[in-house]
C-alpha cells in the first residue's frame, strides 16, 4: 500500500475529537488509583486507632494536605508532558515547591526546638521511617499503574520525564492514604520521610517510563 | 503493546554518551529546543505561512472536515518525507526506510490527534511527534545516532517532497493481521468509498460502532507497522 492509500484510509476514520478527553482520562485514573490506595490501606495496616481525637485528626489533615499538594502540582505538569510541543516549555521545577515548603518548615522547627529534632525525625517508633517508606511505595503501586495506563492514551515524547511525574503523582496519592495510619506527628518527619518516599516513587516512575510509555 | 526494555548501559556507553543528542526519550533535546527558541529564526518568514495553513487545516480536521484533513495529511506527508529523507541520508539509510517511518508517523499523528491543543502553534506538536518517532525508530533498529546534528522545530516543515516512494511495508499483508471485522469495514470505507452510514448499513452495525471499529483497526495496524519495522 502506498502512502496515498493510507491517507485515504485515515480520512475515513475522522471523528470530531472530544476536547478535554485526555484530561478526563487522567483525572479518572487518579481517582481510581486514590480509591484503590485507600482501600488497600484499610485492608492492610488500617487507620490509626486514635483517629477520633481532634489533635490527631489535625495531623492526619496536615499530612494529607502535603501529599495532595504534591499531587496538585504534579498532575498539571504530567498532563502537559503527554502533549507534544508543550513538553519542553513546562516549568517542571514547580514540582519541587511542596517539598521545599515542607523542608523550610522543618528547618524552622529545627532551629526553634533543636533538642527534640532527633526524636521528631525518628518518629513514633524506631521503625516508623521504614514503615513510612515501604507503605507509601506499596500504596502508590496501584495509582501508578492507573496513571501510566492513562498516560499511554496521550503522546509522551519524553518518556523518562512523564514517568517521573507519574511516579510523583502516584507517590502523593500513596502518601495521602498512608497518612491515615501514620502516628509520627511532626513536621520534620513529614518533610524527611514523606518527601523521600514520594521522591522514591518518582524515581521508580522515571525508570519505568521508557519501558512502559513507548508508543 | 509489548513493553520493550531499553538497555540503559548501551545508551550510556562512552561513544554514545559523548553526543548530547543520543537520549531517545528526548531528555537531551530540552536544552537545545529552549536555546533555539530564543534565537532569532532566519527561516521564520518562510515558515510562518506553513504554520498558519497547517494549523487551520488541523483544526478543521479535528472538527470533522474530511477534505481539510486529507489536505493536511498530504501536506504533512510531503514535509515529513523531506524531513525523514534528509535525516536518514545523514545516517546513510535509504528512502525506503524513510517512507516506512513516514507511514508509521501518519498513523501516529492520526491516532494521537486529540493530544494537539488547538490554542497552541501546530509545528512544535508535529515536530515533537516526528522527532520522537525518529528516535524511537533508531532505538529499535539499534542504529547509531552519533552524527545527528541539532535541529529546530521548524525543520520539520522546512522541506517538501511529493516524490512518493513505495514503502517497504506491505500494508495489505499487515492488514490481514488485524481483526476481520475491522478489515472489512476499512475496506468498505476506503476501497469502495462508502460513507460511514453506508458502511454501517452494509455491516449491520451502528454508525458509532463502525467508527469505533475503524479506529481500533487503525490502532492495531499502527502496532503491526511498528512491530514490522523493528524486525
Amino acid at each position: 500500500m502506498n502512502t496515498e492509500q493510507l491517507i485515504d484510509m485515515l480520512k475515513a476514520d475522522l471523528e470530531p475529537a472530544r476536547p478535554g478527553g485526555l484530561a478526563g482520562t487522567l483525572a479518572a485514573a487518579m481517582t481510581v488509583g486514590a480509591v484503590a490506595a485507600f482501600v488497600l490501606m484499610l485492608a492492610t495496616v488500617g487507620p490509626r486507632a486514635d483517629l477520633e481525637s481532634a489533635p490527631h485528626i489535625k495531623w492526619v489533615a496536615l499530612k494529607v494536605i502535603f501529599a495532595l499538594s504534591v499531587v496538585g502540582t504534579g498532575a498539571p505538569l504530567m498532563y502537559r508532558s503527554i502533549r507534544p510541543g508543550l513538553e519542553n516549555e513546562m516549568r517542571w521545577s514547580l514540582a519541587f515547591v511542596p517539598f521545599l515548603v515542607a523542608i523550610a518548615a522543618a528547618v524552622a522547627i529545627a532551629f526553634a526546638e533543636p533538642q527534640t529534632l532527633t526524636a521528631m525525625l525518628r518518629g513514633a517508633t524506631t521503625i516508623s521511617w521504614v514503615r513510612c517508606l515501604s507503605c507509601i511505595v506499596f500504596f502508590s503501586a496501584l495509582p501508578l499503574g492507573a496513571v501510566i495506563y492513562a498516560l499511554r492514551q496521550g503522546a509522551p515524547t519524553r518518556l523518562r520525564l512523564s514517568g517521573a511525574f507519574a511516579g510523583l503523582v502516584a507517590g502523593g496519592i500513596g502518601a495521602a492514604a498512608y497518612a491515615f495510619n501514620c502516628t509520627s506527628d511532626s513536621i520534620p518527619f513529614i518533610a524527611l520521610w514523606y518527601g523521600l518516599a514520594i521522591a522514591l516513587c518518582a524515581v521508580i516512575g522515571a525508570q519505568l517510563g521508557p519501558r512502559v510509555l513507548r508508543w | 503493546m509489548p513493553a520493550v526494555g531499553i538497555d540503559e548501559t548501551e545508551l550510556l556507553s562512552p561513544t554514545r554518551a559523548a553526543a548530547p543528542i543520543v537520549r531517545p526519550d528526548g531528555e537531551a533535546f530540552a536544552s537545545n529546543a529552549r536555546a533555539e527558541g530564543t534565537s532569532p529564526l532566519s527561516m521564520e518568514e518562510e515558515v510562518q505561512p506553513h504554520q498558519h495553513d497547517l494549523r487551520a487545516l488541523m483544526i478543521a480536521g479535528l472538527d470533522g472536515d474530511p477534505e481539510a484533513y486529507r489536505a493536511l495529511l498530504k501536506r504533512l506527508t510531503a514535509h515529513l518525507r523531506a524531513y525523514y529523507r534528509r535525516r536518514f541520508a545523514q545516517l546513510g539509510h535509504g528512502p525506503t526506510e524513510a517512507e516506512d517511518l513516514l507511514q508509521e508517523v501518519l498513523l501516529a499523528i492520526h491516532t494521537h490527534r486529540d493530544t494537539y491543543d488547538r490554542h497552541q502553534p501546530f509545528t512544535p506538536w508535529l515536530h515533537a511527534i516526528a522527532r520522537y518517532k525518529f528516535l524511537d525508530y533508531l532505538r529499535r533498529t539499534k542504529s547509531s545516532y552519533r552524527h545527528l546534528p541539532l535541529e529546530s522545530a521548524e525543520e520539520v516543515v522546512a522541506g517538501s517532497d511529493i516524490d512518493a516512494m513505495e514503502s517497504g511495508l506491505d500494508l495489505q499483508r499487515l492488514m490481514l493481521k488485524i481483526s476481520a471485522k475491522a478489515r472489512q469495514v476499512i475496506q468498505y470505507v476506503k476501497v469502495e468509498g462508502m460513507t460511514v452510514s453506508e458502511a454501517a448499513k452494509r455491516c449491520k452495525m451502528s454508525e458509532s460502532a463502525v467508527k469505533v471499529t475503524v479506529h481500533r483497526g487503525l490502532k492495531a495496524l499502527a502496532m503491526q507497522i511498528r512491530r514490522e519495522s523493528r524486525a
